[in-house]
């Protein structure tokens, strides 16, 4: 059953985060069907052909990072980055309270994909009723057959855990996430190797943001050329936009990719607070270039090629406003002050640059 | 950076800080394991670069503020 929109689709189907209503809407369909007649490569290749790419910040093709799974070295993990510690970044936080069984399988479709037995969730520590949460939905799919040993007859097995972090933004970035994982203190590990050929435990590995997961059931149910019809030729599909600053109406915005910041501030957004004028735009929260507001700039369409045109990048297209009331020292010291609390410590230029 | 972002943003600086701001915050670019140390100091480069004018307001109206204080 189709509504108006991918990822949010609790605001179609608000009841959608009970299984038996997102069963009826079809959910669970892509993962029996890849689990009963889909090769595991069958499905790295529709969502490399989808054009999906990660919706974490990196923007790295899905499909691409799947086939890097090194097969010479088992067993193969899946990590769901849920730590969503970006300031101005609440999407995920929000498909998971209200859509959470796509973004299960998401996860589940992706662990086949890679042939993981074992997925992780993990999640900041401030995320910790939302782990309750799914830690119960996870039972209920393990009480319907959709999780466990052997599922639907074939000797594929797969279980979910969740993980709470403990509230460290370094945790975000994959490597410090896998440390944490594994217990150890949560800082970056130097790469290559990457994970998906020295990960979790040292094996290979696939990290994925929540919501890159959760576009993958579509995308299996529905078929690469279908996600294609949404979003530019590069930056295929659609994109939650987190908008918040110096706005009217701030919140969550699932939008093609390639919408233009005008459109997102004024048509979605309802304009600035007060009538004011715009003057910098964070496109990728506080981790994010500042982008001056010209007409050129907000005119700008939101995809991975364009943004870097206007001197940012899209990273996880958490939108943060700067009307003209707002000094840019102050936004940068704001900025700093959040980076030094913050900085893991371990690269000795970032630990001593944020508190000196 | 911090101190430095601070005093800047409390005008309680000159424009020698703004540019050891920007120096220091350059002297992170490609040095860092990760992409978030990586990314913290994009503010500020391109902040500086971008909105010169309100660090240049920021100082000004610090130092008209201090004044007073130096000539007590």
């Amino acid at each position: 059953m189709e509504g108006s929109y991918l990822l949010l689709r609790h605001r179609d189907f608000p009841g959608i985060k009970d299984l038996d209503e997102y069963r009826r809407l079809g959910g669970f369909q892509a993962f029996r069907r890849a689990v009963t007649s889909m090769k595991p490569a069958e499905v790295t290749e529709v969502v490399k052909a989808s054009g999906l790419r990660g919706r974490g910040g990196a923007g790295f093709p899905t499909g691409v990072k799947w086939s890097f799974i090194d097969n010479k070295a088992w067993p193969h993990y899946v990590v769901a980055n849920a730590d969503e510690s970006e300031p101005g970044t609440f999407k995920d936080r929000e498909i998971m309270e209200g859509n959470p069984f796509q973004f299960l399988e998401g996860v589940a479709l992706a662990a086949y994909a890679i042939q993981a037995n074992a997925a992780y969730i993990y999640l900041r520590g401030e995320f910790w009723h939302i782990a309750h949460q799914l830690d119960q939905r996870i039972s209920e799919l393990e009480e319907s057959g959709l999780l466990g040993d052997r599922l639907s007859g074939t000797d594929y097995s797969l279980r979910i855990y969740t993980h709470l972090g403990a509230g460290a933004y370094i945790c975000g970035e994959e490597t410090a996430m896998l440390e944490s994982l594994e217990g150890k203190l949560g800082q970056p590990r130097l790469r290559p190797p990457f994970p998906p050929s020295f990960g979790l435990y040292g094996k290979p590995t696939v990290v994925n943001n929540v919501e890159t997961l959760t576009n993958v059931p579509l995308i299996v149910e529905r078929g690469a050329e279908w996600y294609r019809g949404f979003g530019t030729e590069k930056s295929a599909g659609v994109k939650i936009f987190s908008l918040s600053g110096c706005v009217n109406k701030p919140g969550n915005y699932e939008l093609p990719l390639g919408t233009t910041f005008r459109e997102l501030i004024y048509e979605h957004g309802g304009g600035i607070v007060g009538g004011a004028a715009i003057k910098a735009i964070m496109p990728a929260g506080a981790s994010s270039s500042l982008i001056v507001a010209t007409e050129e700039a907000l005119d700008t369409p939101m995809d991975y090629e364009s943004v870097p045109n206007v001197g940012a990048a899209l990273g996880s297209a958490s939108v943060i406003v700067v009307d003209e009331t707002v000094s840019i020292a102050w936004l940068v010291d704001k900025t700093i002050r959040f980076f030094k609390h913050e900085s893991c410590g371990k690269c000795t230029p970032c630990r001593e640059a944020h508190s000196g | 950076m911090m101190h430095l972002t601070r005093r800047i943003s409390a005008g309680e600086t000159s424009w020698e800080d703004v540019e050891l701001l920007r120096d220091v915050a350059n002297q992170v670019r490609g040095k860092c394991l990760c992409a978030l140390g990586e990314f913290s100091i994009e503010a500020v480069t391109t902040g500086i670069q971008r909105f010169e004018g309100d660090f240049r307001q920021s100082v000004i109206a610090g130092e008209t503020e201090l004044t007073p204080m130096a000539t007590d």
